[in-house]
């Protein structure tokens, strides 16, 4: 069996390591559902259109140099790799398989969400502008 | 699908945030654009 506490997710954005800072990432693959409905059929008939996958991430804010809002900063406008994995520090496998994306960096929240009694965060979705590569080999 | 290699290497957009964080870029790392 190779389920595992979902508390060491790896997150990397234009190869930078933002892993320290993630409290919640869901990475959702999806695709178009293109309607092929013809005459004779008494159903809806589907096939694959287009992925059409996001990543939405939860971070702490943090301004300091090269960390979350640097980093995001920087690459807002812009279509950069985002790589996850679901266990960071363990081998790349089977089960515990690399997915690499390019997301385009379209919003920003950089005075996030939280109150005074809350660490300032910031929560994002991000569009997927590619499809999303599932390796089992490579390195984090 | 499989990831190939060709996949995980660092891209243009990845270089210029690397470049406005003054991080250093892997050296190593062929670009996408390198290849072409």
């Amino acid at each position: 069996m190779a389920i595992y506490l979902d508390n060491n997710v790896g997150l990397k954005i234009a190869t930078v390591d933002l892993s320290e800072y993630v409290t919640s990432i869901t990475l959702t693959q999806t695709f178009d559902e293109v309607e092929t409905t013809t005459m004779g059929q008494g159903s809806h008939v589907f096939a694959k259109g287009l992925e059409s996958s996001t990543l939405q991430v939860d971070f702490l804010n943090d301004w300091a140099a090269s960390k979350v809002q640097a980093t995001l900063q920087a690459a807002y406008g812009t279509s950069v790799t985002a790589v996850v994995i679901p266990v960071k520090g363990t081998a790349v496998g089977a089960t515990n398989p690399l997915y690499t994306v390019s997301i385009l960096v379209n919003n920003l929240t950089p005075v996030g969400t939280g109150g005074p009694e809350d660490y300032a965060r910031s929560s994002m979705t991000f569009t997927c502008t590619s499809t999303v590569a599932y390796a089992t080999t490579g390195t984090f | 699908m499989e990831l190939t290699m060709a996949d995980q290497q660092i891209t243009p957009a990845d270089i210029e945030v690397l470049k406005k964080l003054g991080l250093p870029i892997p050296a190593e790392t062929k670009t996408k654009k390198d290849e072409e």
